[in-house]
């Protein structure tokens, strides 16, 4: 890795003059898992701008997170074939510091896969370290097989550009199935606090299912508006994962706001699975036991109504003896706790 | 409240805080002293907790794979009433930080706590002190039948890739085993070359181990080096008489050098080779073939763990 002062400074792993380099911010066919669907640029916004004026309204815990995660690619995958042996990475980013529960090669990491037919090979991963923020990489690739690349979790990406041999083809790599699988959340579901990018639950379940996947997932922010609702209703997805808990201010907001947010995602898609998550809550703390109890009311009128929902209750997937290995601070996972609830969502969603 | 302070040695278990072997950060060797794979444990009946620490020279380098909670923050773990361990909270400041909380928003919690406090690995731990509710008492764990293992060895037992020390193996078994864990792990990718340097002087240290786990190869570690350690580290380490596990290796390379101690009658030696069951789920366990994560360090233990059964049934 080469730490760079500046976007336009030369490599000094290969000869530049035998590149050519792309700006992919300006090709959003490469990009995967963003919600603005039209435009000539990539727009990693998770947003309207109406919904974000209204988190911002909310209290200043969540104005500072959201106006730090909102527009950060978690979840959002570069995927492309290339006909080049060499890619070049050149990458801005917005942040250079960690965060206290996570790896940078999370927050910050480029998470690199080489696909075969549907199967997922992790190749490498990638990012700057502590103080920095602006750096180029080099991955050698195999003429015609697919990368997918998972993109930071905690960072927002100012600038991306891929170099590939001169002469050589760039090409996007579509998923066979288009419809992606939603994920709306919390902290965790942004990707807290996997060891690296890839190894999130939203990102997990894409790679099993080899299908796309929105992550509108923002630290704090998961209030369960009604404007939210509509975001989500008016998304063509083929499953929904709500993971919307704790976040809320305070039980009663919970109980006002969370059969509402479901009721409306339900009224748009009247027929996929959808899928409630409890809190993760693995040091025992008492505050969050009602918040599961709203949940479970929620999916039981859901149920007896005969709608096609599904609520995973996240301590019951891990025996209470592990409950200190699942989270690294009782509540964000490891990948340990990351891939039991994927394969859940997984063994549900290949149910249907 | 009324603050004690913890870096007294009757608090601090498996810690090399206060020894005298550099630690290696990989590109440089720090003369000073830091607390890796060390815990501090005690028992209160308080109700309300406040742990203060301040740490000093944090290294930054090319650490993307290890939080800085790890690095040069602090984890603290409670025990339930059912002798399950819930983590509280993982912190880090940049010098000094405190971490409150109070048992009524636990659930199921004995009237006497038992506290963990999982320390850095990177920073020194220049102060750190505990404050507890003025009628309440501080008290000692007993050490006495606790069982004491040596983890030695290089960078995936010195915990570089966990998110949290917590989540090192090696703090994970002593806190579910409830055993003392002596970490002396090196930061180094010739980690056999630097334990030989080391070795008498830890010899020298530590009278007794029940087990030893020793981290006997890493995927960068030089082949001649190896060759030229491996004998003599086993060596000296037979004179612990307890079993060793040597994990982290490729079974023909490690293979011919455990014949030879047999042949010598040395400590009881075993092969666990971890590498096979990490690059099978390395999607799961690994960074890279260099590099494991939380996950590995989790599957270690739950090996560990099974082997020790084991173990204590054959010797």
């Amino acid at each position: 890795m080469q730490y760079l002062k500046h976007m336009s400074e030369r490599v000094n792993f290969v000869d530049e003059n035998d590149f050519e380099y792309i700006n992919i911010l300006n090709r959003p066919e490469f990009i995967y898992g963003t919600t603005a669907i039209s435009g000539k640029s990539v727009d990693f916004y998770k947003y309207t701008a109406r919904i974000s004026e209204e988190i911002l309204d909310m209290n200043e815990r969540t104005r500072i997170d959201f106006q730090n995660q909102s527009s950060a690619s978690s979840g959002c995958r570069l995927r492309f074939i290339t006909s080049s042996h060499k890619v070049v990475f050149k990458v801005s980013l917005k942040r250079e510091w960690d965060y206290s529960k996570m790896t940078l090669w999370n927050s910050s990491g480029f998470d690199v896969y080489e696909i075969n037919g549907e199967e997922y090979k992790h190749r490498t991963v990638f990012g700057p370290k502590t103080g920095q923020k602006m750096f180029a990489e080099i991955l050698s690739t195999s003429p015609g097989k697919g990368y997918c690349i998972f993109l930071p979790n905690y960072n927002v990406i100012n600038e991306l550009y891929i170099g590939i041999e001169k002469g050589s083809q760039l090409l996007p790599f579509p998923y066979k199935h288009a419809l992606p699988i939603i994920f709306y959340g919390n902290s965790i579901t942004q990707g807290a606090s996997a060891s690296r990018s890839g190894n999130s639950t939203c990102n997990i379940v894409s790679r099993q299912l080899n299908s796309d996947v929105v992550n509108l997932s923002t630290s704090s922010s998961c209030k369960g508006q009604q404007s939210v609702a509509i975001l989500i209703g008016r998304i063509n997805s083929k499953a929904i994962v709500i993971d919307y808990t704790r976040n809320a201010y305070d039980i009663k907001s919970f109980k006002e706001t969370y059969e509402r947010f479901y009721n409306k995602v339900r009224y748009y898609h009247p027929h996929i699975p959808i899928i409630l998550m409890t809190t993760s809550n693995f040091h025992d703390w008492k505050g969050y036991y009602g918040y599961d109890d709203v949940d479970k009311e929620t999916y039981a009128k859901a149920i007896i109504r005969k709608e096609n929902t599904y609520l995973i209750n996240q301590r019951d997937l891990f025996n209470g003896d592990d409950y200190d290995l699942v989270a690294v601070d009782g509540i964000h996972y490891t990948d340990y706790g990351m891939y039991k609830i994927a394969k859940e969502i997984v063994r549900i969603l290949k149910e249907q | 409240m009324k603050f004690y302070n913890l870096k007294d040695p009757i608090y601090i278990f498996g810690s090399t805080i206060n020894h005298i072997i550099p630690y290696y950060s990989g590109f440089t060797e720090n003369s000073t002293c830091n607390p890796v794979g060390g815990q501090i444990r005690f028992c209160s009946n308080s109700f309300n907790f406040s742990i203060r620490y301040t740490v000093s020279a944090s290294p930054i380098g090319n650490f993307q794979n290890t939080g800085i909670s790890t690095r040069s923050g602090i984890t603290v773990l409670i025990k339930n009433n059912k002798a399950q361990w819930r983590i509280v909270d993982c912190v880090y400041a940049k010098e000094s930080g405190e971490l409150s909380f109070c048992k009524s928003k636990y659930d199921n919690l004995p009237a006497v706590l038992e506290i963990m406090i999982c320390l850095p690995i990177f920073s020194n731990l220049s102060d750190i002190q505990v404050g507890i509710d003025d009628e309440c008492m501080l008290e000692v764990i007993e050490r006495k039948n606790m069982m004491k293992i040596l983890v030695l060895g290089g960078v995936s037992s010195y915990g570089i890739g966990c998110t949290s020390s917590s989540m090192m193996f090696s703090n994970i078994i002593a806190r579910k085993l409830n055993c003392i864990v002596y970490n002396i792990s090196f930061n180094n990718n010739q980690h056999l070359e630097v334990i030989t340097q080391h070795i008498d002087r830890i010899v020298d240290m530590y009278n007794e181990f029940d087990v030893i786990l020793f981290e006997a190869d890493y995927e960068r570690q030089k082949p001649e080096i190896v060759q030229n350690s491996l004998n003599n580290i086993l060596q000296k380490l037979s004179v612990y008489k307890c079993p060793i596990v040597m994990w982290n290796i490729e079974k023909d390379k490690i293979y011919k050098y455990v014949v030879d101690n047999k042949q010598k009658s040395l400590s009881p030696v075993f092969l666990m080779p971890i590498k096979e069951v990490f690059e099978k789920e390395s999607d799961l366990c690994c960074f890279s073939k260099n590099f494991i994560n939380d996950t590995a360090n989790i599957l270690l233990y739950k090996m560990f763990s099974k082997f020790f059964d084991k173990i204590t049934k054959e010797c």
